[in-house]
């Protein structure tokens, strides 16, 4: 375990919070401003629109990262005096873990200010419990597995894009994804024909199997997790063999 | 101490860069990395920080083979790149978060620097500073690192004239004998007195990896007409009359020139080649 040291990757997150944490400050504060805004004017205990905002700001963070704007930025981080992976793993923390949790903190935050701002002012009573708002945040964020992989997964794909792709990494990232997905689909759909047709096997047992591993919620767990470390590897790989 | 073996490497697969480059560098010297402009010689300091990998042969550096980017390597290392990588910090910050990566930095060292380069003030943000001034913390900061070998590419590019006087004495009293110290550059003016052995690198070829005493054991430089017959390598006419370089066959002591030393090796490769094996 010599190439990973606690004491360099202290030093690896401090350097990369120095450099990021504008950033951070801002994402922050756009997040407490949006939720602040919806709690003030919820209709009702319905926040969605607050996910799909959490979950756009995930991803653009996880496209900032690995995101060199030329080789000047790479070859300053390559040599960093640290390995790889200890430079991947604290990518990963912050990027994946740390920085949600911070923006889950924003929006929860947020929403409590702005539902609390609503009673002090009276504004469109009868107003809503603030409790059940906060609490079915947090159930529908990190108390759903399905959703915490759902994220890991794809900010994982976009980090290794990033790395992947020496520029533009994000968007030849989504066209990789589209490409790759309409192949898996033809692929997919030629292997479920030809499975239905040849072996005897009936569209009524194939469509039970689907919906036996589509509610299989371990199994989707389990290779989701897969998934993810696959990512991690292929980028901790890609990493290392980066040259300028 | 650095050591290339067989290295090739080319950036595409019909040109190759360098073909079967060898290079022996040992602590205790400042080396000057002399060539002209895509000689090669940024690859080559890329090749040995780490950044670049050799598509054949082995680079070296410490006993750690630059490929891998070892942290117990990186930390022994610093390369003062022609490009900066100026990150929107104070000075301080900047200190602050690079530091613990470097386990001989001196702090005071640092602070000692700022003031030999005379820099008013290092509390705005680095990117807000000038490119020379910018130049100076991030040459200071890599002297403070007290790493064993400091690569610079172009480290005297930005400099105005008095801060290049300074770089040069605050690169004489930094250098140790632990340390070697490999500067690329154009401007040879500029570190004349500064260093000790000279690498001069063309075609992906090394002509020449010798010390300054090596150099004026083996070549004379004319500086005025004298009775000399040997045969002469290169030599231009100036003001003062015919400067030359010559096979130093009478063994008399003259003073290194490094652009007519240059100049000598690119017009007669050969022939300074026979010189030096011999």
């Amino acid at each position: 375990m010599k190439n990973l040291s606690i004491k360099r990757m202290v030093s690896l997150f401090y350097q990369s919070w120095m450099q990021t944490k504008k950033q951070s400050y801002i994402l922050f504060g756009v997040v407490l401003l949006i939720s602040g805004l919806g709690g003030f004017v919820l209709q009702n205990n319905d926040i969605s629109f607050c996910y799909g905002f959490f979950i756009g700001i995930c991803i653009v963070v996880a496209i900032k990262t690995f995101q060199f704007h030329d080789n000047r930025d790479r070859q300053h981080y390559l040599l960093i005096p640290a390995s790889t992976g200890e430079k991947l793993i604290i990518s990963i923390v912050e990027t994946q873990f740390i920085q949600p949790l911070l923006l889950l903190f924003a929006m929860i935050l947020g929403l409590f200010l702005g539902i609390s701002i609503r009673k002090l002012t009276g504004w469109r009573v009868p107003d809503i419990n603030t409790f059940s708002v906060l609490s079915a945040c947090l159930r529908d964020t990190i108390g759903n597995l399905s959703f915490v992989l759902g994220l890991l997964l794809t900010q994982a794909i976009f980090i290794f894009g990033n790395l992947y792709f020496k520029s533009r990494g994000w968007l030849k990232t989504i066209l990789s994804f589209i490409v790759l997905m309409l192949f898996i689909g033809i692929i997919d759909g030629i292997i479920i024909n030809s499975t239905i047709i040849h072996s005897g096997v009936t569209t009524i047992e194939f469509n039970d199997f689907n919906v036996y591993a589509s509610e299989n919620r371990c199994m989707s767990a389990l290779v989701s997790g897969v998934v993810i470390l696959v990512f991690w590897v292929m980028s901790y790989f890609r990493l290392r063999e980066t040259e300028v | 101490m650095i050591n290339l073996k067989n290295i090739q490497f080319s950036y595409s697969k019909k040109v190759p860069l360098f073909k079967n480059i060898d290079l022996e560098l040992k602590s205790g010297h400042i080396f000057g990395l002399l060539g002209k402009n895509g000689a090669g010689k940024t690859t080559l300091l890329k090749i040995i920080s780490g950044l670049c990998f050799p598509k054949q042969g082995s680079a070296e550096v410490f006993g750690f083979r630059s490929e891998f980017r070892s942290p117990e390597f990186m930390q022994r290392i610093f390369f003062l790149t022609e490009d900066l990588f100026i990150p929107h910090l104070t000075v301080e910050n900047y200190v602050k978060s690079y530091a613990s990566f470097y386990p001989n930095f001196d702090q005071d060292k640092f602070i000692s620097f700022i003031k030999a380069f005379e820099m008013e003030s290092t509390k705005g943000y680095l990117d807000q500073m000038s490119y020379g001034q910018k130049k100076k913390v991030i040459i200071s900061f890599a002297l403070a690192t007290n790493c064993e070998l400091l690569i610079m590419d172009e480290p005297t590019n930005g400099l105005d004239i008095p801060s290049k006087i300074v770089f040069r004495k605050v690169m004489a009293s930094a250098a140790t004998e632990e340390q070697l110290i490999l500067i690329s550059t154009h401007q040879v003016r500029d570190l004349h007195s500064l260093i000790d052995a000279v690498i001069i690198i063309e075609n992906g070829e090394i002509l020449l990896n010798a010390s300054n005493d090596t150099i004026t054991e083996k070549l004379f430089f004319q500086y005025e007409d004298d009775d000399d017959n040997s045969p002469v390598l290169y030599q231009e006419d100036s003001l003062k009359g015919i400067f030359a370089v010559k096979e130093n066959l009478q063994h008399r002591d003259s003073k290194l020139d490094l652009e007519l030393l240059f100049n000598a090796v690119l017009l007669n490769n050969q022939k300074v080649k026979e010189i030096f094996k011999s």
